[in-house]
Formats: structure tokens, sequence, C-alpha cells
């Protein structure tokens, strides 16, 4: 067939069908055409002849002999390749009779008590402890907790735990009933006195009952020390009147707070309940005017110093001659106390100040101040100075005067710091060198690595049996005979008492996961007791309730977890002329050249924490460092030696340096040197260098050894024989070596960017702008959208914080918490200090003026939710886009890791996994079992390769509004860091309830959006951070 | 007297057709020299060092890369940009030349497409490699019908735009590269005597016969195709900048950058052509076809977007001070005299002060010289990338999450490998292809009298 005809037929054909669709006639080619509706007619054609198909239902195949075959080919080799990995055999295993009560995936909370003594929630989900949470019903703590006791749950299931008692020197596995019997052998034919304990604090009145029945048996002695001892409040209060306790410090009565050199929000003593106590002073933007004024004199920069309203650098040999400047000016005007008056009225504050070399002029505010609050007022001292003793006795005195006895320091209940019983260490270190200790049983404490020498290290070796009771293998457990497995507290049945009168029970919240027994079981057992110690434990409580039923108010008490029981103690006497010679003998002088100022830090605190990776990770409060100590040194001194200067910048031009790297300088004191790498860091006095404690540990599991320097060699004893942790007279050195800090903040300065980032005030402005309807130092350009502002509305919830700068510590309690409650990994110091921290919640801190007194403010930043997000208009895969109820929600399964969203994330809280963070610790050590069961299984464990960043703990807000019928009443979600928070700072709720404090605070004319001018509309608000500065002289 | 009227001939050497046929297949039908097999293994060698480093990163995680917070996008975004800057040259030349009747981009035109094309496949992997989970990435990020809901893309976003952009991009330069040189393969086919040689130019000429008919059709095709490319010139860099300019990040949030963004790339690409060509017209003799008068042309090019990029460095100065907006002004500031300064002079020093040389025409016709200066404009073409991706990122809005970014070692491995990849195709595209477009060259060379035509 030629080209044309076919062409030919081809128009033919068509002009037919065109012919059919303008004009039906009835043609028709078949048989069955005749007749037939055109437009079912038009379907068939062409397929007249095929042979008709049966109608194909919903389930059945077009399936060939064929394509049968070849599918079932297909199917076998799929079966047959997949077939070649053997799955790893797991099993599932239900539970055969399910607890009463317990249902899947709905957590059980429970009341119990951390070793420290404070007051907890537990949350387990299947019977697996996984949250810790602040116990509101604890009188000390009351709802928050620090962020070292929420990271202890880590200790529960660190694979490194100790899991058995240990023959140290085979490394032998054996069994208790072993160690047991040896200590039984010992004990028995041991002399009296031989037998000897030495553990750190014990808050637990029924631990100390069991204890004391041991030593009775077997004629012991108990010896308490500390390896990062308190400051001597309690001998100064013992010599001045007889007895041994620490009071407990109002914080909430006091208008005027003076602190010197005592971090009282940070590390000194019990920071969670000063915390607590002290920011109940701090709420201004809740309807509380009379906010509380805090001046600090502090050799060191702390959190007390960043939430002081008038803070000065001092070095710690001024520390004295501070308490004795204002107790001269305070006695000059009044006194309630004639006797602790005569301690100052011979000194001058003038003089003082001339011999010592600090500034009148902070010193007179403060007098003024606290001379003006009789009885308002407090004053805390601390530091381990070089006259330690002196400094407490002189604070008491000037308390004293100031009627602050019985007001604001309560004797009346005192704390129950754990030390008011028990021999000193130093006892035991001579008696031990002296060969008069046969059997030594240590526990909770490690002075192998606390000590400044090798005093107790040598001694050791001199003692028959030594045990060591301790979660891991420490400096001081692979020295003794025997390393025995401690109990975790959530493991144990127990008390405490850490203020007198307020009992709480230490309940198991899970069956010991290995062959561990606690503190008391261990001397319980050596005793010759078995059984169950929770009736030791009940026992003892029915003392406390003598009146009905003790079983039906006993399961009360489990539930509340907390009991108070009144205390009887009265306000001592003071018999000031006691103390009068010491100070007689007392020898200030001027001290020139560079100082020592040791300090524990928020994380790691005494070291003992050192294997724990959310503390590791924790960034120093203030500077921000994590994972390693430094010297610390003003910017003043880096410059006069030529030390690397990039950490700190201020507002100069030079924003950003581009090496990070730290000089490493060598400190010396005493003959002994350590190097370490320098931090310039303001509020620094010019002549001080600052070590953190708590570093270099030489045993301390996979993460914690040898990670920094350990500066506890430099500790000294003061000639009241007091330990000594500053004041040292020091040198540095500066060496060739750098060494690059893993800092989770570079730029500290704002940039002058205030207007938009950060609001702070002095109380007179805020009074004026608060009057002014918020107009006032900061303007706020006016921000409008071309869209319309309704285009969308909330229906039900809309979720927002605030954020109550003001109150804010900075203790980094919400960080941990929002590590634990969000999975959030650890990624170790190399990727920190890259950049790739994984905190969804950081503590921003900005410094402005002086560098040696600047005004530091802390700004918690997380997401903000923005309502119109910037996140979520430029990702690709609608990974992230908004709630209706006003989240800003992740979907991890979607995102495939543009990293566009972070880039346009003005906050730069969106959080990158660049490597598979979840499966290693600090991203160095692999996660093995149990810690599987740390995991929080209502938040999903992201992958690598993903964003990740704060949902509003989103898996909190679903549990509640499941139903999605009722409105959820205000305060019934908690979002983990608010939960956490000691100083109540964050608030969180819905704005679109009139009533909720969260939207009442959302209007406060004074609050802030951070970066409200990009019109993101965040839905976090910034209450600002208010200076009460003016003196009210 | 100088004859003004005199215009210079696009093929020198008194050419014939069949010499025109003879030189350009002369690589395809010799055995490959020592310096081509040489520089052949090393460029494959770089090449496969790259793939490896992918392959590792694929393994290890995106960490490899030097990228952290806040600078979310680092060496394969810049990288990215480069390249797809590389591949405007192409374009240009084939494209818009063509429609504008510019007979001088005959002899570079072939070489000069095969270099866009290569350019955006080294561009296509950087975007898909940079992403946290590239095995997901290949496909999510193109609305396809599925399952999930169906879950769609998210049309707001730039690299949404950006995948349809550059693919689109990636296709039109193919078939318009490839319809070019369908004639051009059925002369390799007609020449050879080698029986697989016969079939497989035989099989890529698609049946080619050369009849007047085919050729109108050809020319229609070709000048539709040419037709299609054109905005694609000015649409691709335009979306590629508004990756960028739609982001709200300091520095990046400009109406200057589609502008600026294609001057940029045709600057570049054209430094690149120049490059690449002054080394093949020696290697493979085509002197006669790729004169001095096709690299002055194109050097004029270069001094003239030279001009305009310095020209927007300037502007966004302005805009950056005119604004009034702080964040804005601290970017620019950062960037002259901020931790990455030096890399800011990098920039303007190889982008604005670079072509000035190219004002005098003895320089402009000095090979060395343009060659030394066409990889300075390549370098600082990267740079500028640099500058823009890096700075605005580092020192944004909270200086709380300032920091600063290096390259680590992975990152320049990958860079060099690109590199690896982009010569290895070039060295195979010279062995395998007619490396000038030997149709239209006929079209061109001088013939008897046509001296005084113009």
């Amino acid at each position: 067939m030629s080209v044309d005809l076919i062409e030919q037929l081809d128009i033919l054909r068509r002009s037919e069908e065109a012919a059919v669709t303008t004009e039906p006639r009835k043609l028709w080619q078949s048989i069955d055409e005749l007749g037939a509706d055109f437009n079912s007619l038009k379907a068939v054609r062409g397929q007249e002849l095929a042979v008709q198909q049966e109608e194909a239902g919903p389930t059945t195949m077009d399936l060939s002999r064929r394509k049968f075959l070849q599918f079932s080919a297909a199917a076998s080799a799929l079966v047959a390749t997949t077939a070649c990995t053997r799955r790893p055999v797991d099993h599932l295993v239900p539970y055969v009779k399910k607890p009463e009560g317990l249902t899947y995936g709905v957590p059980m909370w429970y009341a119990t008590t951390a070793s420290n003594g404070f007051g907890v929630l537990v949350k387990t989900m299947a019977g697996k402890p996984i949250k810790l949470e602040g116990n509101p019903d604890h009188p000390v703590n009351q709802g928050g907790l620090d962020a070292a006791t929420q990271a202890s749950l880590f200790d529960l299931y660190n694979p490194e735990r100790l899991k058995t008692p240990i023959e140290v020197k085979s490394g032998k596995s054996i069994q208790w009933a072993e160690v047991d019997a040896a200590v039984k052998a010992a004990t028995s034919e041991a002399q009296v006195e031989s037998v000897r304990v030495l553990t750190g604090p014990v808050v637990s009145p029924s631990t100390t009952t069991s204890m004391n029945s041991f030593l009775s048996s077997s004629k012991g002695t108990w010896h308490k020390t500390q390896d990062l001892p308190d400051d001597p409040i309690a001998e100064a209060i013992n010599l001045v009147s007889g007895q041994k306790s620490i009071p407990t410090f109002r914080f909430e009565k006091a208008d005027v707070v003076v602190s010197v050199d005592a971090d009282f929000l940070g590390t000194w003593i019990r920071p969670l309940e000063f915390t607590k106590s002290f920011s109940k002073r701090r709420k201004l933007h809740r309807g509380d005017a009379n906010v509380n004024r805090l001046y600090v004199f502090e050799s060191l920069h702390s959190l007390t110093g960043i939430a002081a309203d008038h803070r000065m650098s001092i070095k710690p040999s001024q520390q004295l001659g501070i308490i004795l400047a204002i107790g001269s000016e305070v006695s000059k005007s009044r006194s309630a106390d004639a006797g602790a008056s005569s301690f100052f009225t011979k000194y001058s504050a003038e003089k003082l100040s001339a011999e010592l070399g600090f500034s009148l002029d902070l010193v007179k505010r403060a007098a003024a101040d606290l001379s003006a609050a009789r009885g308002k007022s407090l004053v805390v001292a601390g530091g381990h100075g070089p006259h330690a003793l002196e400094l407490q006795i002189a604070s008491l005195a000037l308390n004293s005067i100031l009627g602050n006895i019985g007001s604001t320091l309560d004797f009346e209940s005192p704390m129950k710091t754990g030390m008011e019983q028990g021999n000193d260490f130093e006892s035991l270190l001579s008696d031990m060198e002296a060969g008069k200790v046969s059997v030594l049983f240590i526990q909770g404490v490690n002075p192998v690595y606390s000590s400044a020498n090798t005093r107790f290290k040598d001694a050791l070796s001199k003692v028959k049996l030594v045990l060591s009771l301790s979660h891991e293998l420490n400096e001081t457990a692979s020295l003794s005979t025997y390393a025995l497995p401690e109990s975790h507290y959530l493991e144990a049945w127990g008390d405490s008492e850490i203020r007198e009168g307020h009992v709480s029970i230490q309940q198991p919240v899970i069956e010991p996961l290995y062959n561990t027994r606690s503190l008391a079981e261990v001397v319980e057992a050596w005793d010759g007791r078995t059984g169950n110690y929770r009736d030791i434990v009940s026992s003892r409580w029915q003392k406390i309730y003598s009146r009905g039923d003790f079983r039906s108010w006993w399961m009360d008490q489990l539930k509340t977890g907390a009991h108070s029981t009144g205390s009887s103690r009265k306000t001592p006497a003071f018999r000031w002329a006691a103390v009068t010679p010491a100070f007689e003998k007392l020898n200030l002088q001027k001290s020139s050249g560079l100082e020592l100022v040791l300090y524990s830090s928020v994380g790691l605190g005494d070291g003992s924490r050192a294997n724990n990776p959310y503390l590791q990770e924790l960034p120093d409060p203030v500077t921000k460092v994590t994972w390693d100590n430094f010297a610390g040194i003003s910017p003043v001194l880096a410059a006069k030696m030529g030390l690397n200067r990039s950490h700190y910048s201020d507002e100069t031009p030079n924003i950003l340096a581009s090496d990070f790297a730290s000089d490493v300088v060598e400190v010396s004191v005493n003959g002994k040197s350590v190097k370490l790498p320098v931090f310039v860091q303001p509020g620094l006095d010019e002549n001080v260098v600052a070590i953190a404690l708590g570093y270099g540990r030489k045993v301390a599991g996979s993460l914690g050894t040898d990670r920094g320097q350990d500066a506890n060699l430099f500790a000294v004893r003061n000639s009241s024989n007091k330990l000594q942790l500053r004041g040292q007279s020091a040198t540095i050195k500066k060496t060739s070596d750098r060494y690059e800090l893993a800092c989770t903040q570079k730029q500290f300065g704002l940039q002058g960017r205030d207007s938009d980032i950060l609001h702070t005030y002095t109380l007179k402005e805020f009074e004026k702008t608060q009057g002014d309807h918020g107009h006032g130092k900061y303007h706020i350009h006016p921000t409008f959208s071309i869209y319309d502002s309704k285009e969308f509305v909330y229906p039900g919830h809309k979720w927002g914080m605030a954020v109550d700068l003001n109150s804010c510590t900075g203790c980094n309690a919400c960080v941990v918490a929002c590590y634990t409650e969000n999975n959030v990994s650890t990624v170790g110091p190399d990727q920190i200090a890259k950049g790739r921290h994984q905190a969804w919640l950081r503590l921003d801190l900005y410094h402005s003026g002086d560098a040696a007194n600047p005004d530091s403010t802390f700004e918690p930043m997380m997401c903000q939710h923005c309502d119109l997000a910037p996140c979520e208009t430029v990702c690709p895969v609608l990974a992230t886009v908004h709630s209706t109820d006003g989240l800003n929600d992740m979907s991890y399964n979607r995102c495939v890791g543009t990293r566009y969203c972070a880039n346009n994330c003005p906050y730069k809280v969106r959080r990158f996994n660049w490597f598979q963070y979840s499966d290693k610790l600090g991203y160095q050590v692999e996660k093995t079992d149990p810690l599987p069961m740390l995991i929080n299984p209502d938040v999903s464990v992201r992958t690598r390769g993903v964003m990740e960043k704060c949902t509003f703990c989103v898996q909190r807000i679903r549990s509640e509004t499941s139903d999605r019928m009722t409105r959820v009443k205000d305060g019934s979600i908690k979002t983990a860091c608010q939960q956490s928070c000691p100083a109540d700072a964050i608030v969180f709720g819905d704005l679109n309830d009139p009533e909720s404090e969260v939207s009442q605070l959302a209007k406060v004319t004074t609050g802030f959006k951070v970066l409200e001018i990009l019109n993101t509309k965040p839905n976090v608000t910034y209450l600002p951070r208010v200076r009460n500065k003016e003196s009210s002289v | 007297m100088k004859n003004l009227l005199y215009e210079e001939p696009l093929v020198e050497g008194s050419k014939t057709y069949a010499d025109v046929n003879n030189d350009v297949c002369k690589p395809l039908e010799s055995f490959p020299t020592k310096l081509w097999l040489g520089a052949f293994g090393i460029a494959n060698l770089i090449m496969f060092m790259g793939f490896g480093m992918i392959g590792y990163m694929i393994y290890e995680g995106a960490g490899m890369s030097g990228i952290r917070s806040p600078v979310g996008w680092g060496m394969m975004i810049i990288t990215f940009v480069f390249w797809i800057g590389i591949g405007h040259a192409g374009t240009l030349i084939s494209a818009i030349l063509f429609l504008f009747k510019q007979k001088w981009r005959t002899g570079i035109n072939r070489s000069a497409e095969a270099m866009t094309i290569f350019a955006v496949m080294c561009a296509g992997i950087f975007p898909l490699i940079h992403t946290g989970r590239p095995w997901y990435s290949a496909y999510w990020l193109f609305p396809y019908p599925n399952q999930m809901g169906p879950l769609w893309v998210n049309f707001r976003s730039p690299l949404l735009w950006d995948v349809v952009a550059v693919s689109t991009y990636f296709t039109i330069s193919l078939v318009f590269w490839y319809t070019g040189l369908v004639p051009d393969f059925a002369s390799v086919r007609d020449r050879a005597k080698n029986f697989f040689r016969k079939k497989i130019y035989g099989l890529l000429s698609l049946g080619w016969r050369g009849s007047s008919k085919a050729w109108s059709h050809y020319e229609i095709a070709y000048m539709i195709l040419a037709g299609l490319s054109t905005p694609l010139v000015l649409s691709v860099h335009t979306i590629v900048s508004f990756d960028f300019a739609v982001s709200i990040v300091p520095g990046w949030h400009t109406t200057i950058f589609p502008p600026y963004f294609v001057a940029g790339a045709i600057f570049s690409g054209f430094a690149m052509v120049v490059t690449l060509l002054v080394v093949a017209r020696e290697v493979f003799n085509l002197k006669d076809y790729i004169t001095l008068g096709h690299l002055e042309a194109m050097n004029k090019i270069i001094l003239a977007t030279g001009m305009l990029v310095g020209l927007a460095y300037a502007t966004e100065f302005f805009v950056a001070w005119y604004s009034g907006v702080s964040y804005e002004r601290f970017i620019f500031i950062q960037r002259a005299m901020g931790p990455y300064a030096w890399s800011y002079w990098i920039m303007v020093g190889c982008n604005v002060l670079t072509p000035q040389f190219f004002w005098f025409k003895s320089l402009r016709r000095n090979i060395p010289l343009m060659f030394v200066l066409s990889l300075f404009v390549n370098v600082g073409m990267w740079f500028e990338r640099f500058v823009i991706v890096v700075t605005s990122l580092a020192t944004d809005y909270l200086p709380s999450s300032w920091n600063y970014f290096r390259l680590s070692w992975w990152d320049t491995a990958t860079l060099i490998g690109s590199f690896g990849m982009f010569f290895s195709l070039f060295l195979l595209f010279c062995r395998f292809v007619p490396t000038i477009a030997m149709a239209e060259v006929k079209a061109v060379i001088p013939t008897k009298g046509s001296e005084h035509h113009g």
C-alpha cells in the first residue's frame, strides 16, 4: 500500500467520524452497532472483533499463565535473596500478670527522694523510670529540680555501673556472701576503734540509725567528709552558740541580700532550695512590685553575680575585708546586738578599703540598704577563702546586728546537711597512718581523687580490709580490697531529712538492675540483719506517726513523698566574746599578684558526676564551655599577658574571631603546676585566675576519665586549719600550646541589638516605661503584613510561652530537663567545638558594660513557634508545618535534611543530626544495654540527617488534649523546662484562653518578642530583666 | 589606511570543507595521544576520589563537611551555584548568540554547550548530597503521586523551584546540544571505516541523510530550541538566586540577586570557556577554527559582565546602607572588614580588578594572559558564592549563635573531585564527539569574495 493511499483512507475515515460527531446519523459498521447509543458505540469501535474479557472485579487480577509464572519466579527470587540475612533473635515478653492500673503507653508517676534529699517525681513507662521531675509537695524544692539531680537518672542505666562485688586485686566478680563473710571475720577480730566508716553526708535518718547500730556492734567509728566541703558555717555557729547547725536561709523574706563569694544560686550549699526561695522575690512582672535587691561581691563570675542588681569583682583576699567594712558601716547607725557590733566598731571601712584595695562605693550602698532593711535582709558569705571561718563568724555577726537571726536566718527549722554527726577526715587519716585502722568502709566520697596530696592514698595500704561502696569504679574503689556495687536511689528504700522537721520517703521505683545494695542494706547485712529495708524505714516512720491507722497514712506518705513533723529547735543564744580573740589576731593584708579561685562547676560539682554525659555536655552557665575546665582570666590580664582573647568580645567591631583555640598556660601554686587552656571572661578581677574542680578524674569511666585537669592539688589548709580553695598566690606562664575549648556560645555582646533581642531595665526606667504603656527605653519598629492578618485563626488552643528573664537565674535545670524529656543526644567535645551541639533549649548569655563588672543577662532560647514561621515556607518537602493549635511541628520521617529551615530561622534553634548521634554517648561511646531504657518512648529518636528542635513538648500537649472535647485547664500541661525550673521563670499555656497565666503575661506592656521586627510573630513572650539598681538611701 | 570594513575571518587557514572534516574528526579517528591518556587518567583518579568522598559521607553523615550551626550551607551549595554559573556560557552562546545571528559562535558553541552539560551534571550532584538523607531527597523533592496522603512537595520552597529549574535546564541543554550534533555524527559515520564505529555513530546520528528537507526541519527545530533555551539563560540563575533572596537572612534577602547572579554566571561561564578552549585549541590543533578573534570576543563579554558584577557589589553596599536595616549594614561591613574579609577581597580582586586588563586589545589577544586571568575569574566566582553563602549565615541575627565556618578536608577533596568529574567528561567529549560544529563552520568558511561581503 502506498503512502498516498493510507493518507487518503485516513482522510476518509476522519471525515466520516466528523460527520458522526456533528450529525449522529444512523450509520452502522457492524451488526452490533445497529440501534446502539452513539457514545457507548465509540468506546468499542475498533475492538469489535477482540475477544471479550470478563469484566474484571476489584479483586481479580488480569493474570495470564505466563504472567503468573513470571510473578512466581520473581517472588521466589525475592524470597531467596531476602532470606539470606538472619534477623537477630529478639524476644517480646508480655506481662503474664499485668500490674494493676498499668496501661501500656500511659506513664505512672511515683514520688520519691533523690540521694541529695530533694523530692522527685519519677515518671515510669512500663516499669522503667524515664524522667525525674521536682516534687511540688516537697517542702524544700517545691517542684523545681536542678540539673545534676535530673541527670542522675542516667546513673541508673549507666552501662559502666558496678554490677556485682569485685575483688579488686584479681578483678574477679564475687558474691555478697563472700564480702559479708570477710567483713564478719575482720570485724570480729578487730580491736576497738579499728573499724572505720568514711562516708559523705548522710541525710537519711534510717540509714544513720542502721549505721550507728552496725558501728556499736563492731565497735567502730563513723567519719564523714565531702569531696568538696561546704563552707564552715556550722563550725562558726558552733563556736558562738555551741550548737552545730546551719539555719535555713529565708531568701524569700529578705528585701536586701548581700553575698560575699557565696554562689547561692549556683553551687553554694543547696542552690536549688535557694533559687526557689530567692526567685519568689523576683516576680515583678506578675504583680509583685516588692522585688528584692541583691548585692554580690565575688571573686568568680557566678550565677549569683549575674542575678545581682549590683555586683563587684573582688579578690579572695578581700572577702573578709568587705564583710567587716559593711559591718562597720552598718554598726555606725544602729545595732540589735551590741556584742556582735563590737566586732565591727574597731574597723573602719575607709581604712579597710585602703589596706585591701577595694572600692568603697558599693560597700557603702550595700551597708545603707542593709541598715534600712533591718530584719528583712540577709548576708551570706562563702568561697573557702583564706579566712573562711572568720568570714562566717563575721557574716553571722552582721546578720545578728541587722536583726536577721530568727527572721531570714531560720534556726528553728534548720538545714540538715547530713554532716551533723561524725568524726572528721583528718583524725581518720592520722589513725590510718598510725596503723590503727584495720577495716575501712568508704561510701559516697572519693578521697583518693579529691585530696590535695597522696596521704590518703598511701595510708590506704596500711589498712587490712578496705571496702568501697560506689556506683562506678572510681579512684578510691580501684585501690580498695573490695569494690562494692551501690544501688541507685531509685532502686532502694530509704528516707531523708534535709530540713529539720521535714522528712521524705525514698521508695524504689524499679527492682535493682544488678546485684547491688544501698548503704543501709550493706550495714544492715553486716550487722546480721537481712530482710526488706522497707520494713526498717516504715517502722521508723511508725514512730513519727502514732495516731490511728498507720498503714493508710503510710500509703498517703508514699503518694506525696514528704511529711512535715515540725521541729522543736530554738534559736540559740550567741556568745560573741568566745570568738573575739580570734579576730584580734587577724592580720588582713593586701595581697599582690595573682590569686587562685577554685570553684565547683554547676555541672560536675565535686567530680563524682564526671561520667555523666548530660552534665559533661551541660555548658558552664557563665562561660558556655563544655567537657573541660580551663583557667578563667579577665580580659585585662589577657591583654597584659598577650593571651588569646577570642572568647570574649565586647561591643568592638572585632565581632568574631576566626580561631577559637586558646593559649595554654601553666598555672603554678605552691610549686605545683597544672597546664590549662585560658578562657577570657568578663566579671573577674584582674588579679584572679579561676579553675573549676571536678575535672581530671583518673578512674571515671569512658566519658569522665581524663577530661580536663585536676585542680584539687592546689587546695591548702588556711590559718584556722580550714580547707582553702581561694586566695592562694598563683602565677601563670604562657606556653606555646593551643587548645580548643568546646564552647556553645562564642559571642557574648549584643552588638547594639538590644531593642530587637533583649530588653533590660533598671527599676526606675522600668516603672517609667510601665507608666508610659511600654513606650520608653526601647523602640520597636511597627511591622505590618500585606496579607490579611485574619488569614488563619486558631479555633481551639493556641499554645504559647512566657519567659520571665527577671526570675531566670541561668541554673541550667531546664536544659537537662529538655535533654532527658526529648531524647536529645549528647555529641561530645569535638562536635561542640564545631558548633554542633543539639540542645533544643539553650541559655543565651549577653554581657554589657564594664568588663570587670558587666551587666549580664540570660535569655533562654527555644523554638519560638512563630505564627509566620520562616522555616516552614522554605522546606521543600513539607517536613515542618504549622499545626492548628499554633505549634511549629517537625516530622522527622519526612525531613530530608536540606537545612534550609535552620538557615532561615532567625533564632537559630534548629539542630541538625550531622551524624548518628543517638547511637552514642557524647558521640564517643556506643550506647549499650540498659541505656535504651532511658529513652522516652513518647518522643522519636532522631536518625542522622534530620533536623530537630523544640516542640513545646508536643507529646505532653497531645496526651492532655487527646479527647479534643474540652478546653485544657490552665497549668495542666507543663513543658519539661517549665516543670523543672526552680525559679518558675517559664510559663506555658493556651494563648486563646484569656484567663490563662501565659495569655495574661503575653499582654504585659513591657514584654517583648525576640526579633519582632522580622514579623515572624513568635509565640514566646519575654519579660524583661529589671535591675533594682537605685539605692534607697 | 586601515580598512574599517575589514572583518576578521571566522576560520583561518583557507580551509576547504574537506579540511574541516579532517581537522575536526582527527582526534576521534586516531589513537589517543599520551597527553590525552595522562590527562584523562589524572582527571579520572580525581573524579573517583570525589565519588569515594561522597560515598564516605553518605555512609558516615553530613557532618563530614565543615558545615555547622549556624552555617547550614557550605561548600556543597557554594559549589553547586558555582557549577550552575559555569553552565551559563554554553546556553548563552548556543541560544542567544544564535538568535542574534552572531556567526562567531560557530567555532565555540559545541564545546561551550558540552561544558554547560558537564557543569550542570557536576552541579546537580551537590544539592543532592548536601541533604542529610540523600537516599530520600533523590526522589522526595519531586512532586510524584504517592500513597502518603498523597503528600506533595512544598511549592512555596525555592529549593523546589530549583529542582525544576535545574532539571529543565539540563534537559533543554542536552536536547539542544544533541540536535546540533546529529549532522556532525552523520559526518563521522560517513567517514568511518571501522564496523563498530559506523554502527555507533550511525545510531547516534538518528539516520541523518542530509536531505534538504531534513536540513530545513533541522534548522526550524534548532531555532525553536534556541528560542526555548533563551529564557532559561535568565531563569535558571534567577531561580538559584531565589534560594537566597527569598529567605530572611541578612545579606541574602535582596532584590538585586537575580540580575546579579545571571551576570555573574555568564561571567564565570565565559571564563571557563576561555580556560578550556585555550587548552583545547592547542592540544587538538584547532587554532584555525577557534581563532584569536573568538577568544577576543569572549574576553569582551568577560569584561562587560565583570563590570556588571562589580556594579552589583557596589549596589549591594549602597542598598545595605540606604535600606537603614542595621542587620543588613552589619553583614556588609563584616564582609569587607570582618573575619571573612580575606574571602571578600579575593572575590573583588578576581572579579572586578582582573577583567580590567581586557580594556586593551593586545591583552585581549594575549593567550597566556587570558588563560591566567580566566583562572582568576573562576576562583573569584567560587569565592563570590562563598561570601554570599557563608558570611550571611555566620553572623546573622542573634550574636549568641555566631560561629566561624571552615571547610573540612572532606569539603576540599570533594570540591576537587567535582573538577575531576568535569574534566573527565570534557576529555571524553574531546575524544568521541566533534568538538567543532562542522556543519555550522562550513557555513562561515570564508569563500572567495566574501571578504567584501560585510
